[in-house]
């Protein structure tokens, strides 16, 4: 009976003070559902974009090994010798299969710069471990043209984009030639042409051995052993296979691919986190001041009876209500940003690793409700404190106009001393190692960091405010003041406005001044490092690491006039302790004579080189070293096919071109230990004075233009390790873009309130003879110095920031050493770009202020 | 009224109404209908009837701060039926002084603060000026001590008697008070009308008063009962002051 | 007989070599050829296709029947692109399809098989009988042919003895298909073969013991393109005798006049029957879920010249071979039980019967 009382009362209350004050206030309404839009969106839209890339690139592994249980593959080299089929027929008897696979790359020669993935399989015996059917008019026609020269059978989206029909040719670059090919079938977008997106090619292993010049070599076997069998037949492999080779479960390539992603996903994951706090922010400050605003009626109702707990449930319930309409609203608003974010995003995740294309998001049932679930959770949480604290003070203390922000004003003394402790705990944190890789320490002191600063908003803002009084009048006049005066007045108010947009800002500050000092860096390095005069390398090498150029092509501008030295150059992906690394290959000799790396102790390239070459040691690079804890004179072991090979480290050296690093060894220990003979680029050094253009030409026409080669100047390649440093951190200045944008808004947001806060006042000035021009002004210089206080919190806290993420974070996950540099002309840019925004998005506020009609804005109290 | 006539003749009204009319649409309530009236300058007016009579809204619209629907207003000689909204601002900057029943002042601001800010918004005086100005008024209404004191830190009565030096900073000509004692006890409220009377008397400035307590009434020159928008009756106060002579 | 599937496979290239478009060096299957056993039993490379084709009845000692079908396609490929640097460019592709019709339950399993000769994969060796594709294989030694092919849950394990001499097919050593020259093949069967050996089935192992028939065929060319599938039988009665019959379908409906069988006597003997001596009239239809193929199903055999009157029942309907990804055909081939007479005399008997060209799929997709 009791309850049901208790339900009526609610029942009545809501409708009074929840719905009706919706109704009567739908701006405000507008606003905050709009604060909490914008935070699920832009949290949904990074996770969104993230996990596309990320899943598609996974699926496109699964769909690939297709039945595939197990498979052979290389463990520290390129490919492997097919003839290891001719020790498999037992598997035949353990009622399996197994087929040889190629996977490589090419560039349709169309000028389009998209890398595209080519299959090379048995055609005939292909189709029990990778399902796929034919477009209706893609069929091929003869089953055995298979067996002919340069068929190759697309995908359906390749087939589509480049209007691929059944007997056109098709032109693709693959390694260092341009090839002719024939479009002898299209796969439907089922099974295997769902695979990358149906972006890839197929084609006979016959006619990829040819092509990709490797005859008798294949990447790896694909193997399908009924289930029971599985553990036995895989314990047989492992103890019958020659060295360098492994037997896995094809899951693990997902966990390698995931592994290689790693570093990204820890890129984008930072951000994500950076906007699950904008978000945080944002939401906090739209329902506080939503709540704040309606603390007298709060007063009111305890006045008359209503029970605590009424009220929290009160509007605990309408903060729900908002958080699942803003959530909801979000959540559509996130998918179309996630939409847009991807292109971005997928076009840098296929540059630097994966090599394919996504198009689309992946709309993901769990991310959508995890975001939902946090905006709601966010906003009943944002809402929370307030409630509590006006549901806890006495009725009449509640009624009282201000009262709540005279308890910040006293609250801001104590909150620096929580501050402190959190940036205590922070420094702790950040001189903690990484956990497996994962520097989640230094993610955390970043957090405190923030939230400390947070916490000592009030504190800062109470001083600096009492600091720009005199100086805002002498700039502004009374409107200067009065603009100061209010912003203090509802510091609490001011306090979540400032902290938002200070979190956006130290965000875009700390990732500019960690790219660019990155950039510094490597530019630097860039210098030092490539002395060659000039580079030839398959077309798009830098796509991916497995292209080739034939060694024929060494031996052909070797006699060229003014070439001093050449130096062939070979790298290739391998694994070394289960985690992803690289082998290089290079002429030692050469580097003692013409190489200037920059060596972590300072030895000479050349002293480190002779002594390499003396004792068939190998040397390694920074990244390499520090994610395998070694040091110079330690021993490196790696599976080649000759079987295990530990040589000694001469020497740990500086390098960015690969956060996973590189083990180099010169060609003789390679010669010793591996087969195949193809080149992955070549340094040439030129004779002093002559002429780079000159010999770039001779070389050009030696090799009768061969279009699938580039061969570009010391200039030039400089230029190009810039360009591409500059591709992959692109998508970071578009998140950057995002990220302000919201804070921004939530400027807007907080202005709206505080000029609907306001309204009374300004009813005054009007009364006092302000003009509609001071009173827009007063909210403009709000803005302004909402956007200005922001800037200084947000410069102060995104030089923290950035020492984390240049010293503890990008440390702790890549390896590399970065010298700090301050992007000054992007510091300023952003500063007065955040300034102009800022009081852009004062100027609506500025607007409806302008309008307040005296007599009302007095009346409505 | 012959005597009026004579005046007219004299001096020009400062204030004249000429059949005005207000309607809220909002509510649909005719707020003021057909009022024609005239004020001299220096005179006292009460404004007197019960609430939602049309008095506060009689005040706005001598105020500048409400427009008319029909009529004519004259102020201060200027007819301002069609001044923009500048001019009407620039004319309460000016000319006007407000005083409310909730007084109105700006939490933010201290006492010299909100005194001084009508000096301030017009931005014509220089800070030593207004200093001087504000230090002036406040002594006047005895506050000179509480001048750095916040508004929450004030009683009732306080809070009135600096929104009045606040309307009186400027020396307006006339003095708008909306219900000043509607907010105040007795005592207090007799304190503020004895100000407010005897302060607009000695600098010459007129004062409208609108509300319903009789004791306001007791310090006007006239008074004037309305009811539901229109004049019911003019009454010279009982207690003239000889303003006139 | 049932290696014009393998013609089929072979689609248009088959038929621009018919019309003269391609010049394969490969032989063309003509009159006068002599036949040496048991060297013809290997792979004839100068011809485009070849094929090595088992079927037979089995029992196990429990008497629970089964029948199976093995067959090993071997398609020539001349003119690939050579010389080459890889060793997966081969000139033999070999197909084989493997089906197994268990009569208790009448289930009907297959399987298909495609590999090229890279790698010891798949291979026909030229001396010697020994034919293979990855784990399934036929080897003669010593007389003896051994069969080896598995499934998932099949195992088959088989040595067949023949009781007959080969049966040479048609006139002067050629099995003519169509009017055209070389429209034909060497065609020879072993009729009657003793079988004995193992099965496991789902783990379980059963001796069996049966008959079994086999064809071995190869040719260049033989289909003509206004032919769309065919209906052949091969018969062996308990009176020690045996029957091939085919007969070739064309798109007007009507049979091609070259199709014709062999009468096979207890003494190994045989007589080659023209089309005209022989009817066959289908009893039944059947239409298959999986292909939406309608097939004849059941047959009434009338040789009246010879006082042969045969009814053929098939043991169950669905034992029709679906072989994915139109990498292969679509058709019906069964384990069937005959009865009937024989100059007055009641026979009993076995057969397997093949019908192709019935699946629409079939038709319109190759």
């Amino acid at each position: 009976m009791n309850g049901h009382r208790h339900h009526h009362v609610l029942g009545f209350l809501t409708r009074a003070f929840i719905v009706r004050n919706l109704m009567q206030n739908k701006l405000r309404l507008l606003l905050t559902i709009l604060g909490i839009m914008l935070g699920v969106a832009i949290l949904l839209a990074i996770n969104l974009a993230n996990h596309t890339s990320l899943e598609r690139f996974k699926q496109s592994l699964d769909l690939v090994a297709g039945q595939t249980n197990l498979e052979i593959s290389p463990v520290a080299a390129y490919d492997m010798d097919e003839t290891l089929l001719f020790t498999l027929p037992w598997v035949w008897e353990k009622q399996g299969h197994f087929t040889p696979v190629i996977v490589q790359t090419a560039v349709p020669a169309d000028g389009s710069r998209h890398l595209i993935y080519v299959l090379g399989v048995d055609m005939l015996a292909d189709f029990r471990y990778r399902p796929f059917e034919w477009e209706t008019t893609g069929q091929p026609g003869d089953p055995l043209d298979i067996l002919k020269r340069n068929r190759v059978y697309v995908g359906h989206s390749f087939a589509k984009q480049n209007q691929l029909k059944i007997g056109n040719t098709l032109n693709l670059l693959i390694h260092d030639r341009q090839q002719s090919f024939e479009v002898a079938g299209i796969l439907a977008e089922k099974g295997l042409s769902a695979a990358y997106d149906g972006n890839f090619i197929m084609m006979d292993i016959a006619t990829a051995q040819t092509v990709f010049h490797m005859p008798g070599r294949i990447n790896r076997v694909d193997l399908i052993v009924p289930t029971e069998q599985r553990a036995q037949v895989q314990q047989r492999l492992k103890k019958e296979l020659p060295p360098g080779l492994q037997v896995t479960v094809p899951e693990r390539q997902g966990q390698q691919a995931e592994k290689m992603l790693k570093a990204f996903q820890l890129n984008l994951m930072a951000l994500s986190f950076i906007a699950l706090l904008v978000a945080m922010f944002l939401i906090y400050n739209t329902m506080s001041i939503s709540i704040i605003r309606r603390r007298t009626d709060i007063g009111t109702l305890r006045a008359l009876g209503t029970a605590r707990w009424q009220i929290m449930a009160l509007f605990l319930s309408e903060a729900l209500v908002q958080g699942i309409a803003g959530s909801l609203l979000g959540c559509g608003f996130g998918v179309f940003l996630a939409t847009q974010a991807i292109k971005g995003v997928s076009s840098t995740v296929e540059i630097l690793y994966t090599g394919m294309a996504v198009s689309g998001v992946e709309i993901s049932g769990p991310i959508l409700l995890q975001a939902f679930l946090l905006g709601v959770g966010l906003t009943v949480l944002s809402a929370l404190p307030p409630v509590l604290e006006a549901a806890s003070v006495s009725p009449a203390e509640a009624t009282r106009r201000g009262s709540f922000e005279s308890k910040v004003q006293n609250l801001s003394a104590i909150l620096p001393v929580i501050s402190l402790i959190l940036w205590g705990l922070a420094y702790w944190a950040a001189q903690q190692p990484s956990v497996d890789g994962f520097p989640i320490y230094g993610h955390t002191a970043s957090l405190l960091t923030v939230l400390g600063v947070a916490l000592v908003m009030p504190w800062f803002l109470k001083y600096t405010l009492r600091l720009l009084k005199r100086p805002m009048k002498g700039l502004f006049g009374a409107e200067g003041r009065l603009a100061v005066e209010n912003l203090q007045g509802a510091l609490a108010r001011t306090s979540v406005a400032v902290a938002s947009l200070m979190v956006a800002i130290a965000m875009t500050v700390s990732l500019a001044v960690m790219i660019g000092s990155f950039r510094t860096t490597v530019k630097a390095w860039v210098q030092q490092s490539i002395q060659a005069d000039i580079w030839i390398e398959p077309l798009w090498r830098k796509l991916n690491a497995k292209r080739r150029i034939n060694p024929e092509v060494s031996k052909k501008i070797r006699s060229i006039e003014g070439i001093a030295y050449v130096d062939n150059f070979l790298e290739f992906p391998i694994e070394y302790n289960g985690q992803p690394a690289n082998i290089a290959v290079g002429e030692f000799d050469v580097f003692a004579k013409k190489g200037n790396l920059q060596f972590l102790d300072g030895e000479a390239t050349r002293d480190v080189m002779n002594r390499a070459l003396k004792e068939d040691a190998v040397i390694v690079t920074e990244t390499f070293a520090y994610h395998h804890h070694l040091k110079k004179g330690d021993t490196v072991t790696l599976e080649t096919p000759q079987g295990p090979l530990t040589r000694p480290i001469a020497g740990i050296y500086y390098d960015y071109a690969s956060e996973h690093g590189y083990i180099v060894m010169p060609w003789t220990l390679y010669r010793q230990h591996y087969e195949g003979n193809l080149l992955s680029g070549i340094a040439i050094y030129l004779e002093k004075g002559v002429q780079p253009e000159t010999v770039r030409a001779e070389i050009s026409q030696r090799l009768d233009n061969q279009t699938g080669l580039n061969i570009v100047t010391q200039q030039g390649l400089r230029q190009e390790v810039i360009r591409i440093f500059d591709q992959t951190f692109a998508i970071t200045y578009a998140l950057h873009v995002i990220s302000i944008t919201v804070a921004l808004l939530g400027i807007m947001n907080a202005l709206f309130a505080l000029v609907l806060e306001s309204r009374r006042d300004f009813g005054i000035l009007k009364y006092l003879g302000a003009t509609v021009q001071q009173i827009r002004r007063i909210v403009l210089i709000e803005a302004g110095l909402l956007g200005f206080l922001g800037n200084l919190a947000g410069l102060a806290v995104g030089f923290a920031l950035s020492f984390l993420l240049i010293n503890v974070i990008n440390r702790q996950s890549f390896g590399w050493t970065i010298q700090f540099h301050w992007p000054l002309d992007f510091l300023v840019q952003t500063f007065a770009l955040i300034m102009i925004t800022a009081i852009i998005s004062g100027l609506f506020p500025a607007h409806l202020a302008g309008k307040t009609l005296a007599p009302n804005a007095l009346r409505d109290e | 009224m012959p005597l009026t006539k004579t005046e007219t003749a004299l001096s020009q009204p400062i204030i004249q109404l000429i059949e005005v009319s207000k309607t809220y649409s909002t509510h649909g309530v005719q707020a003021l209908n057909e009022i024609s009236l005239t004020i001299e300058p220096g005179e006292v007016v009460a404004f007197m009837g019960e609430s939602g009579c049309g008095k506060s809204t009689l005040l706005n619209i001598m105020g500048g701060i409400d427009r008319i629907d029909t009529g004519t207003i004259r102020l201060l000689g200027q007819e301002i039926t069609h001044s923009t909204d500048a001019q009407l601002t620039e004319l309460r900057r000016e000319k006007l002084g407000f005083v409310f029943q909730f007084f109105n002042l700006l939490s933010t601001l201290t006492v010299a603060e909100n005194v001084a800010l009508p000096l301030e918004l017009a931005g014509r005086d220089s800070a030593e000026t207004v200093f001087k100005k504000v230090a002036t008024l406040l002594s006047q209404v005895d506050l000179s001590e509480r001048a750095h004191f916040y508004p929450a830190q004030l009683s009732g009565g306080q809070m009135q008697r600096v929104a009045i030096a606040r309307a009186l900073v400027h020396e307006p000509q006339i003095v708008l008070a909306d219900e000043p004692t509607g907010n105040l006890d007795s005592k207090n409220g007799q304190r503020i009308l004895k100000l407010l009377t005897n302060y607009c008397h000695k600098h010459q400035q007129t004062l409208l008063i609108a509300t319903h307590s009789r004791a306001a009434a007791h310090y006007a020159d006239r008074v004037i009962q309305m009811r539901d928008g229109r004049i019911e009756s003019i009454d010279p106060s009982n207690t003239p002051t000889g303003t006139f002579a | 007989m049932a290696g014009v599937l393998a013609l089929t496979f072979l689609g248009l290239s088959e038929i621009s070599s018919i019309t003269g478009a391609e010049t394969p060096a490969f032989k063309k299957a003509l009159p006068g050829y002599v036949y040496q056993f048991p060297k013809d039993h290997a792979a004839h490379e100068d011809y485009k296709t070849e094929w090595w084709y088992y079927t037979g009845h089995l029992k196990s000692d429990s008497g629970e029947a089964y029948g199976y079908e093995l067959t090993f396609f071997r398609i020539g490929q001349r003119g690939n692109d050579r010389p080459t640097n890889t060793p997966w460019r081969t000139d033999q592709v070999y197909m084989t399809h493997f089906a197994f019709s268990n009569l208790q339950n009448q289930t009907f399993i297959h399987g298909q098989k495609l590999n090229r000769s890279a790698f010891q994969r798949a291979g026909a060796l030229t001396e010697g009988y020994n034919v293979w594709n990855e784990n399934w294989s036929i080897k003669l030694i010593d007389g003896v042919h051994h069969l080896k092919a598995a499934l998932p849950d099949v195992q088959l394990t088989l040595q067949l003895t023949p009781q007959k001499p080969p049966v040479i097919h048609g006139y002067d050593g050629v099995s003519q298909k169509a009017a055209c020259t070389g429209c034909a093949s060497h065609y020879y069967s072993l009729t009657r073969l003793n079988t004995q050996g193992q099965l496991v089935l789902k783990g379980q192992t059963k001796k069996m013991t049966g008959t079994s028939w086999m064809d071995q065929e190869f040719g260049s060319n033989q289909l003509a393109e206004n032919q769309v599938g065919w209906d052949w039988f091969s018969i062996q009665l308990d009176n020690n005798m045996e029957l091939m019959l085919y007969q070739l379908r064309q798109k007007n409906g009507t049979i091609e006049p070259l199709s014709s069988g062999t009468l096979v006597y207890p003494d190994g003997s045989t007589q080659h029957l023209e089309l005209n001596t022989f009817q066959i009239k289908p009893t039944g239809r059947w239409t298959s879920p999986d292909s939406d193929g309608v097939y004849p199903m059941g047959w009434q055999i009338e040789i009246p010249s010879k006082a042969l009157s045969l009814t053929v029942t098939p043991a169950f309907k669905n034992q029709e071979l679906q072989n994915p990804y139109r990498q292969g055909l679509t058709y019906w081939e069964g384990a069937s039980q005959v009865k009937g007479q024989y100059q007055k005399t009641s026979v009993e008997g076995q057969a397997y019967v093949e019908m192709t060209g019935y699946a629409q799929a079939f038709q319109s997709d190759i």
